[in-house]
């Protein structure tokens, strides 16, 4: 019985296991969901805290942190949730270094499992025109990083081939096409 | 798993070293430019030192495991139960064939007719020069195949004894119990108690033929030389009584162990196989009304036969 356990709990999904573990706050559903994004919380402590020996110690914070924070029921979307989780740690341990004064992420942004819904926008026909519109109106250099993005699948080290700008600025770019492209579609829209 | 496609160190590792393919590095930067939390490791494993971050993530994998391994105790404990409960069901399958196989041997008259045309080799080849066997055996000669009682082997054993696994039935004519029905057996020849006990740890083939059709080592003739004639007798005349009765009850059989008591009565009947339980009821109440044997201070247990 424990071996089927064990083998349908690898296959459940996030919210399989936040459940699992709300319901028998069983300390191995937690790592056996913390281990899928312990990595990528590593290589985010590294940027914030711009040490990586703090970065491991804080790792390994937020997992403690975590047996009591996910008993939580409002939690939804556990990747979104760890991501805000691991970002204030590290940045509650920035302030309490550098006394600097830093703002919490909102909860409402913490449910969300998406942060630009672009993809949701390109994907509808009714808003294909107005993207058309919106394209026209971007700067050259944003319309054409943007297109070639999205349009024609390219990757930042083509596009940076193609328009001669480095990685840093083709994605930088992208960014803000896609950022201006999407207030003015919200704009038009409304 | 996350509906979202999870990219994670060494996918991140390969973005960064280029070792993707360019629809590969799409799909990638794709994601990252709708999730942060992907964006945002990517920009802390850029700005780090390779080799600190594989160290650190397989510490941290190793700090994390073992509230994970937790499970994997377990598992490991429950398919040590399994193994032990898939042996267990295997030994005990294969002890239900043997005792069914051996069964229906005893019950098959055919086999019993092939094993009676070999009367003494079958007590040579049982009794080799290496059986382990401590115990005192009694083996029964065979007589032609008209019988209306078979024995099987007969062993006189002590309680504490190792009881031989297999049974190989041996039919007999009425009247040709153990001892007195022996051919070329003399009553006088029986081996005496004193000689039964320096036999008792003896293995030799010599010793077991020696043993075998003298049923003195049940050591319960002394008194009663003729008592298994007697109880053979019987158990005939009990059972042509009952065929009598009930003409039902013919072509049934019936396999039974009892021991001898002090006293020499007939005890402790046990009913190993049944046609039915009518049956089983005739042979049991025939056997607890028998006639004493001699006194025995061993224990022994004697199997028979009985066919109706």
């Amino acid at each position: 019985m424990a071996i089927l356990k064990s083998i349908s709990r690898s296959q459940l999904t996030d919210a399989e296991l936040v459940q699992v573990y709300q319901t028998r706050q069983q300390q191995q559903v937690l790592a056996e969901l913390y281990l899928r994004y312990s990595d990528v919380v590593y290589g985010v402590c590294v940027k914030y805290l711009k040490d990586q020996e703090s970065a491991k110690d804080a790792v390994i914070n937020i997992y403690q942190e975590l047996v009591e924070k996910l008993k939580n029921p409002q939690v939804v979307v556990f990747r979104s949730w760890l991501y805000v989780v691991a970002k204030n740690h590290c940045l509650m341990q920035l302030r309490k270094n550098k006394q600097a004064k830093i703002v919490e992420l909102e909860p409402s942004f913490m449910q969300s499992e998406d942060f630009w819904h672009l993809e949701d926008v390109l994907n509808k026909e009714e808003k294909l025109n107005q993207l058309e519109i919106c394209m026209k109106q971007l700067q050259l250099d944003q319309m054409e990083t943007v297109s070639l993005f999205y349009l024609q699948n390219k990757c930042y080290a083509q596009i940076s081939t193609i328009t001669g700008h480095d990685w840093n600025k083709v994605r930088s770019l992208i960014q803000n096409g896609k950022r201006n492209l999407k207030i003015c579609i919200e704009k038009n829209v409304v | 798993m996350s509906s979202k496609r999870l990219y994670n160190y060494p996918q991140i590792h390969r973005y960064l070293q280029k070792q993707m393919s360019p629809p590969e590095m799409h799909a990638f930067e794709k994601t990252m430019m709708n999730d942060p939390f992907l964006a945002d490791a990517l920009e802390g494993y850029n700005n780090s030192n390779d080799a600190l971050n594989k160290k650190h993530l397989a510490e941290i994998f190793t700090w994390i495991k073992p509230a994970r391994n937790e499970t994997s105790i377990l598992n490991k404990i429950s398919a040590r139960w399994l193994k032990i409960a898939a042996i267990l069901v295997f030994v005990i399958g294969a002890t239900i064939a043997t005792y069914t196989i051996s069964n229906q041997e005893i019950e098959n008259p055919q086999i019993a007719e092939i094993k009676n045309t070999q009367p003494s080799s079958a007590v040579d080849s049982i009794a080799s020069a290496d059986e382990p066997y401590t115990e005192k055996k009694a083996y029964v000669q065979s007589a032609p195949a008209n019988n209306t009682m078979a024995f099987s082997r007969v062993y006189a054993q002590k309680a504490t004894d190792k009881i031989a696994p297999e049974v190989v039935p041996f039919a007999m004519k009425p009247g040709n119990l153990p001892v007195d029905t022996m051919p070329g057996e003399n009553v006088d020849k029986r081996l005496k108690s004193e000689e039964l006990s320096s036999l008792k740890s003896t293995t030799s083939a010599k010793a077991l033929k020696n043993i075998s059709g003298d049923v003195d080592s049940l050591n319960v003739d002394e008194q009663n030389k003729d008592g298994w004639a007697k109880l053979q007798a019987y158990i005939d005349k009990e059972v042509n009584k009952a065929k009598e009765k009930n003409k039902a009850l013919k072509g049934m059989n019936v396999q039974v162990e009892f021991s001898i008591g002090k006293n020499g009565q007939v005890d402790d009947i046990k009913i190993l196989n049944a046609s039915n339980t009518e049956v089983a009821k005739i042979a049991t109440g025939i056997l607890s009304k028998s006639p004493r044997l001699a006194p025995t201070s061993t224990n022994a247990r004697a199997k028979i036969f009985i066919s109706f």
